[in-house]
Protein backbone atom coordinates (compact mmCIF):
# COMPACT_ATOMS: atom_id res chain seq x y z
CA UNK A 1 0.00 0.00 0.00
CA UNK A 2 3.05 2.22 0.75
CA UNK A 3 4.26 1.47 -2.63
CA UNK A 4 0.83 2.42 -4.35
CA UNK A 5 0.93 6.01 -2.48
CA UNK A 6 4.57 6.25 -3.04
CA UNK A 7 3.96 5.95 -6.35
CA UNK A 8 0.78 7.73 -6.37
CA UNK A 9 2.14 10.82 -4.72
CA UNK A 10 5.51 10.70 -7.64
CA UNK A 11 3.13 10.64 -10.23
CA UNK A 12 1.22 13.90 -8.88
CA UNK A 13 4.34 15.51 -8.51
CA UNK A 14 5.51 15.14 -11.62
CA UNK A 15 3.14 17.98 -12.93
CA UNK A 16 2.34 19.62 -9.44
CA UNK A 17 4.64 21.15 -6.90
CA UNK A 18 3.83 24.75 -6.02
CA UNK A 19 -0.15 24.44 -5.92
CA UNK A 20 -0.69 27.86 -6.97
CA UNK A 21 1.65 27.36 -10.41
CA UNK A 22 -0.67 24.39 -11.84
CA UNK A 23 -4.17 26.13 -11.46
CA UNK A 24 -2.56 29.75 -12.45
CA UNK A 25 -1.18 27.62 -16.17
CA UNK A 26 -4.44 25.46 -16.28
CA UNK A 27 -6.76 29.30 -15.71
CA UNK A 28 -4.46 30.70 -18.71
CA UNK A 29 -4.72 27.81 -21.22
CA UNK A 30 -8.43 27.78 -20.72
CA UNK A 31 -8.22 31.87 -21.05
CA UNK A 32 -6.54 31.59 -24.67
CA UNK A 33 -8.71 29.05 -25.45
CA UNK A 34 -11.90 30.63 -25.09
CA UNK A 35 -10.17 33.52 -26.91
CA UNK A 36 -9.44 31.31 -29.71
CA UNK A 37 -12.97 29.63 -29.75
CA UNK A 38 -14.73 32.83 -30.11
CA UNK A 39 -13.36 34.07 -33.43
CA UNK A 40 -13.41 32.17 -36.68
CA UNK A 41 -10.04 32.19 -37.65
CA UNK A 42 -7.36 32.52 -34.62
CA UNK A 43 -5.09 35.07 -34.92
CA UNK A 44 -1.07 34.74 -34.37
CA UNK A 45 -1.19 37.47 -31.37
CA UNK A 46 -3.07 34.57 -29.93
CA UNK A 47 -0.02 32.24 -29.28
CA UNK A 48 2.26 35.02 -28.41
CA UNK A 49 -0.30 35.91 -25.79
CA UNK A 50 -0.12 32.46 -24.73
CA UNK A 51 3.76 32.56 -23.76
CA UNK A 52 3.53 35.88 -22.52
CA UNK A 53 1.05 34.90 -20.17
CA UNK A 54 2.92 31.54 -19.07
CA UNK A 55 6.22 33.32 -18.77
CA UNK A 56 5.08 36.02 -16.64
CA UNK A 57 3.10 32.65 -14.34
CA UNK A 58 6.97 31.36 -14.00
CA UNK A 59 8.22 34.81 -13.24
CA UNK A 60 5.54 35.22 -10.56
CA UNK A 61 6.02 32.11 -9.22
CA UNK A 62 9.84 32.34 -8.66
CA UNK A 63 9.50 35.63 -7.36
CA UNK A 64 7.18 34.15 -5.00
CA UNK A 65 9.15 31.82 -3.72
CA UNK A 66 12.20 33.93 -3.78
CA UNK A 67 10.14 36.64 -1.61
CA UNK A 68 9.24 33.88 1.18
CA UNK A 69 12.92 32.81 1.42
CA UNK A 70 13.88 36.22 2.84
CA UNK B 1 7.11 8.01 -41.88
CA UNK B 2 8.63 10.86 -42.37
CA UNK B 3 10.18 12.36 -39.08
CA UNK B 4 10.12 16.31 -38.69
CA UNK B 5 13.42 17.06 -37.75
CA UNK B 6 12.45 20.59 -36.52
CA UNK B 7 10.48 18.28 -33.88
CA UNK B 8 12.69 15.78 -33.40
CA UNK B 9 16.05 16.43 -32.78
CA UNK B 10 14.98 18.81 -29.77
CA UNK B 11 12.69 15.78 -28.72
CA UNK B 12 15.82 13.37 -28.53
CA UNK B 13 17.84 16.22 -26.91
CA UNK B 14 15.15 16.71 -24.41
CA UNK B 15 14.48 12.84 -23.88
CA UNK B 16 18.38 12.41 -23.24
CA UNK B 17 19.13 14.90 -20.57
CA UNK B 18 16.16 14.60 -19.10
CA UNK B 19 16.77 10.78 -18.87
CA UNK B 20 20.34 11.58 -18.03
CA UNK B 21 19.15 13.65 -14.87
CA UNK B 22 17.07 10.85 -13.56
CA UNK B 23 19.29 7.68 -13.87
CA UNK B 24 21.78 10.01 -12.38
CA UNK B 25 19.66 10.22 -8.96
CA UNK B 26 18.63 6.62 -9.22
CA UNK B 27 22.40 5.10 -9.74
CA UNK B 28 23.17 7.15 -6.80
CA UNK B 29 21.14 4.74 -5.01
CA UNK B 30 21.75 1.28 -6.29
CA UNK B 31 25.16 2.04 -5.92
CA UNK B 32 24.57 2.63 -2.34
CA UNK B 33 22.30 -1.11 -2.29
CA UNK B 34 25.41 -2.42 -3.81
CA UNK B 35 28.20 -1.17 -1.31
CA UNK B 36 25.90 -1.91 1.67
CA UNK B 37 23.78 -4.54 0.94
CA UNK B 38 25.27 -6.47 -2.02
CA UNK B 39 25.11 -5.99 -6.04
CA UNK B 40 22.72 -8.99 -6.19
CA UNK B 41 20.21 -7.57 -4.40
CA UNK B 42 21.03 -4.16 -6.03
CA UNK B 43 21.20 -5.33 -9.64
CA UNK B 44 18.05 -7.33 -9.25
CA UNK B 45 15.68 -5.12 -7.95
CA UNK B 46 17.29 -2.40 -10.89
CA UNK B 47 16.58 -5.25 -13.74
CA UNK B 48 12.85 -6.01 -12.27
CA UNK B 49 11.90 -2.36 -12.04
CA UNK B 50 13.26 -1.77 -15.70
CA UNK B 51 11.01 -4.54 -16.69
CA UNK B 52 8.20 -2.79 -14.90
CA UNK B 53 8.78 0.08 -17.00
CA UNK B 54 9.18 -1.55 -20.17
CA UNK B 55 5.32 -3.01 -19.94
CA UNK B 56 4.05 0.18 -18.89
CA UNK B 57 5.88 1.48 -22.82
CA UNK B 58 4.35 -1.18 -24.42
CA UNK B 59 1.06 -0.77 -22.90
CA UNK B 60 0.44 3.02 -22.76
CA UNK B 61 2.96 3.90 -25.55
CA UNK B 62 0.61 1.84 -28.68
CA UNK B 63 -2.39 3.16 -27.02
CA UNK B 64 -1.58 7.27 -27.29
CA UNK B 65 -1.26 6.67 -31.16
CA UNK B 66 -5.03 5.63 -31.57
CA UNK B 67 -6.17 8.82 -30.11
CA UNK B 68 -6.87 11.49 -32.21
CA UNK B 69 -3.82 13.29 -32.16
CA UNK B 70 -5.20 17.37 -31.34
CA UNK B 71 -6.80 15.38 -27.87
CA UNK B 72 -3.25 14.08 -27.55
CA UNK B 73 -1.70 16.97 -28.00
CA UNK B 74 -3.69 19.37 -26.00
CA UNK B 75 -3.69 17.06 -22.72
CA UNK B 76 0.25 15.53 -22.97
CA UNK B 77 1.04 19.68 -23.93
CA UNK B 78 -0.74 20.56 -20.85
CA UNK B 79 1.23 17.89 -19.08
CA UNK B 80 4.60 18.01 -20.20
CA UNK B 81 3.83 22.20 -20.06
CA UNK B 82 3.23 21.58 -16.41
CA UNK B 83 6.46 19.30 -15.98
CA UNK B 84 8.54 21.66 -17.61
CA UNK B 85 7.79 24.80 -15.46
CA UNK B 86 8.14 22.58 -12.48
CA UNK B 87 11.71 21.41 -13.36
CA UNK B 88 12.43 24.85 -14.49
CA UNK B 89 11.14 26.60 -11.21
CA UNK B 90 13.30 25.03 -9.24
CA UNK B 91 16.41 25.06 -11.46
CA UNK B 92 16.00 28.84 -11.36
CA UNK B 93 15.77 28.54 -7.69
CA UNK B 94 18.69 26.75 -7.40
CA UNK B 95 20.67 28.54 -9.80
CA UNK B 96 19.93 31.77 -7.50
CA UNK B 97 20.37 30.33 -4.42
CA UNK B 98 17.13 30.24 -3.09
CA UNK B 99 17.28 26.26 -2.24
CA UNK B 100 20.16 24.21 -2.48
CA UNK B 101 21.52 22.20 -5.19
CA UNK B 102 20.96 18.26 -4.95
CA UNK B 103 24.37 17.08 -3.88
CA UNK B 104 24.98 12.98 -5.19
CA UNK B 105 27.53 12.63 -2.86
CA UNK B 106 25.35 13.94 0.44
CA UNK B 107 22.55 11.67 -0.86
CA UNK B 108 24.81 8.17 -1.49
CA UNK B 109 25.67 8.70 1.94
CA UNK B 110 22.23 9.42 3.32
CA UNK B 111 21.13 6.41 1.59
CA UNK B 112 24.19 4.29 2.64
CA UNK B 113 24.04 5.36 6.35
CA UNK B 114 19.94 4.33 6.21
CA UNK B 115 20.42 0.82 4.16
CA UNK B 116 23.00 0.05 7.27
CA UNK B 117 20.77 0.38 10.23
CA UNK B 118 18.34 -1.82 8.35
CA UNK B 119 20.02 -4.83 9.87
CA UNK B 120 21.50 -8.01 8.18
CA UNK B 121 19.53 -10.28 4.94
CA UNK B 122 18.26 -13.46 6.37
CA UNK B 123 17.64 -15.03 2.97
CA UNK B 124 19.69 -15.14 -0.15
CA UNK B 125 18.36 -12.38 -1.07
CA UNK B 126 18.14 -9.23 0.56
CA UNK B 127 14.83 -8.12 0.68
CA UNK B 128 15.51 -4.33 1.98
CA UNK B 129 18.21 -4.30 -1.02
CA UNK B 130 16.31 -5.59 -3.52
CA UNK B 131 13.14 -3.03 -2.67
CA UNK B 132 15.44 -0.01 -2.16
CA UNK B 133 16.48 -0.42 -5.60
CA UNK B 134 13.53 -1.34 -7.31
CA UNK B 135 11.70 1.87 -5.97
CA UNK B 136 13.75 4.23 -7.10
CA UNK B 137 14.53 2.68 -10.04
CA UNK B 138 10.72 2.59 -10.91
CA UNK B 139 10.33 5.93 -9.14
CA UNK B 140 13.13 7.75 -11.08
CA UNK B 141 12.36 6.03 -14.51
CA UNK B 142 8.56 6.67 -14.33
CA UNK B 143 9.57 10.90 -14.75
CA UNK B 144 12.34 9.04 -17.58
CA UNK B 145 8.55 7.36 -19.24
CA UNK B 146 6.07 10.12 -18.86
CA UNK B 147 8.74 12.38 -20.74
CA UNK B 148 9.47 9.57 -23.38
CA UNK B 149 5.72 9.03 -24.28
CA UNK B 150 5.01 12.82 -23.63
CA UNK B 151 7.18 13.97 -26.12
CA UNK B 152 7.02 11.22 -28.35
CA UNK B 153 3.31 11.54 -28.72
CA UNK B 154 3.19 14.90 -29.48
CA UNK B 155 3.85 14.35 -33.17
CA UNK B 156 4.25 11.86 -35.95
CA UNK B 157 7.65 9.37 -35.34
CA UNK B 158 8.90 11.87 -32.24
CA UNK B 159 8.22 8.21 -30.20
CA UNK B 160 11.58 6.69 -31.48
CA UNK B 161 13.80 9.74 -31.68
CA UNK B 162 12.30 10.32 -27.92
CA UNK B 163 12.90 6.49 -26.66
CA UNK B 164 16.72 6.78 -27.74
CA UNK B 165 17.48 9.45 -26.57
CA UNK B 166 16.40 7.85 -23.32
CA UNK B 167 18.18 4.80 -23.72
CA UNK B 168 21.23 6.44 -24.87
CA UNK B 169 21.04 8.03 -21.48
CA UNK B 170 20.37 4.51 -19.77
CA UNK B 171 23.85 3.36 -21.08
CA UNK B 172 25.84 6.02 -20.75
CA UNK B 173 24.69 6.68 -16.60
CA UNK B 174 25.19 2.49 -16.56
CA UNK B 175 28.34 2.85 -18.54
CA UNK B 176 29.83 5.58 -16.15
CA UNK B 177 28.48 3.89 -13.06
CA UNK B 178 29.73 0.54 -14.01
CA UNK B 179 33.16 2.33 -14.38
CA UNK B 180 33.21 4.75 -11.42
CA UNK B 181 31.53 2.81 -9.19
CA UNK B 182 30.94 6.15 -7.27
CA UNK B 183 27.66 8.57 -7.68
CA UNK B 184 28.30 11.10 -10.38
CA UNK B 185 28.57 14.44 -7.87
CA UNK B 186 30.07 16.11 -11.01
CA UNK B 187 27.32 15.95 -13.24
CA UNK B 188 26.15 19.34 -14.09
CA UNK B 189 23.13 18.57 -12.41
CA UNK B 190 20.85 21.81 -12.22
CA UNK B 191 22.31 23.09 -15.74
CA UNK B 192 21.12 20.17 -17.32
CA UNK B 193 17.32 20.78 -15.70
CA UNK B 194 17.60 24.29 -16.85
CA UNK B 195 18.01 23.39 -20.38
CA UNK B 196 15.79 20.40 -20.06
CA UNK B 197 12.86 22.42 -18.12
CA UNK B 198 13.18 25.34 -21.09
CA UNK B 199 13.07 22.45 -23.78
CA UNK B 200 10.07 21.13 -22.31
CA UNK B 201 7.84 24.30 -21.78
CA UNK B 202 8.59 25.02 -25.31
CA UNK B 203 7.54 22.19 -26.71
CA UNK B 204 4.07 22.29 -24.32
CA UNK B 205 3.61 25.35 -24.88
CA UNK B 206 3.71 24.56 -28.65
CA UNK B 207 1.70 21.54 -28.22
CA UNK B 208 -1.24 22.98 -26.39
CA UNK B 209 -1.27 25.73 -29.18
CA UNK B 210 -1.97 23.35 -31.45
CA UNK B 211 -4.24 21.57 -29.12
CA UNK B 212 -6.30 24.83 -29.01
CA UNK B 213 -5.99 25.50 -32.70
CA UNK B 214 -3.49 28.78 -32.45
CA UNK B 215 -1.91 29.70 -35.31
CA UNK B 216 2.18 29.67 -34.36
CA UNK B 217 4.03 32.48 -36.64
CA UNK B 218 6.55 30.36 -38.45
CA UNK B 219 4.76 27.10 -37.72
CA UNK B 220 7.25 24.43 -36.72
CA UNK B 221 10.21 26.71 -36.48
CA UNK B 222 8.08 29.02 -33.52
CA UNK B 223 9.60 26.11 -31.76
CA UNK B 224 13.02 27.00 -31.26
CA UNK B 225 11.50 30.98 -30.84
CA UNK B 226 9.30 29.39 -27.53
CA UNK B 227 12.72 27.30 -26.66
CA UNK B 228 15.05 31.02 -26.87
CA UNK B 229 12.04 33.27 -25.17
CA UNK B 230 11.70 30.49 -22.22
CA UNK B 231 15.39 30.77 -21.89
CA UNK B 232 15.49 34.66 -21.88
CA UNK B 233 12.96 34.71 -19.06
CA UNK B 234 14.19 31.76 -16.86
CA UNK B 235 17.66 33.59 -17.04
CA UNK B 236 16.71 36.96 -16.33
CA UNK B 237 14.83 35.76 -13.74
CA UNK B 238 17.63 34.28 -11.61
CA UNK B 239 19.14 37.51 -10.53
CA UNK B 240 15.51 38.92 -10.01
CA UNK B 241 14.90 35.85 -7.49
CA UNK B 242 18.95 36.80 -6.39
CA UNK B 243 18.02 40.23 -5.58
CA UNK B 244 14.45 39.57 -4.39
CA UNK B 245 15.76 37.04 -1.60
CA UNK B 246 18.49 39.26 -0.86
CA UNK B 247 21.06 36.50 -1.53
CA UNK B 248 24.57 38.60 -2.23
CA UNK B 249 27.05 37.28 -5.38
CA UNK B 250 29.44 35.94 -3.12
CA UNK B 251 26.97 33.35 -1.48
CA UNK B 252 26.38 32.13 -4.70
CA UNK B 253 29.93 31.72 -5.64
CA UNK B 254 31.02 29.69 -2.71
Amino acid sequence: MNAVKAVARELLGLVVEDVALAPAVLGWIALVWLLAASVPQPRPWMAVLLICGLAGILVESVLRRSGAAR
Amino acid sequence: MAVDWIQASPAAIAAFLASTVEFVEALTVVLAVGAVRGWRSALTGTAAALATLLAVVLLFGPLLTRIPIRGVQLVVGGLLLLFGLRWLRKAVLRAAGVIPLHDEAAAYDREAGSLRSAGRAAGALDFVGFATAFKITLLEGLEVVFIVIAVGSGGVGLLVPASVGAVAALLLVAALGLILHRPLSTVPENALKFAVGVLLAAFGTFWVGEGIGLAWPGSDWSIIGLTLGFLAVASLAVPLCRRRAGIGLSLILR
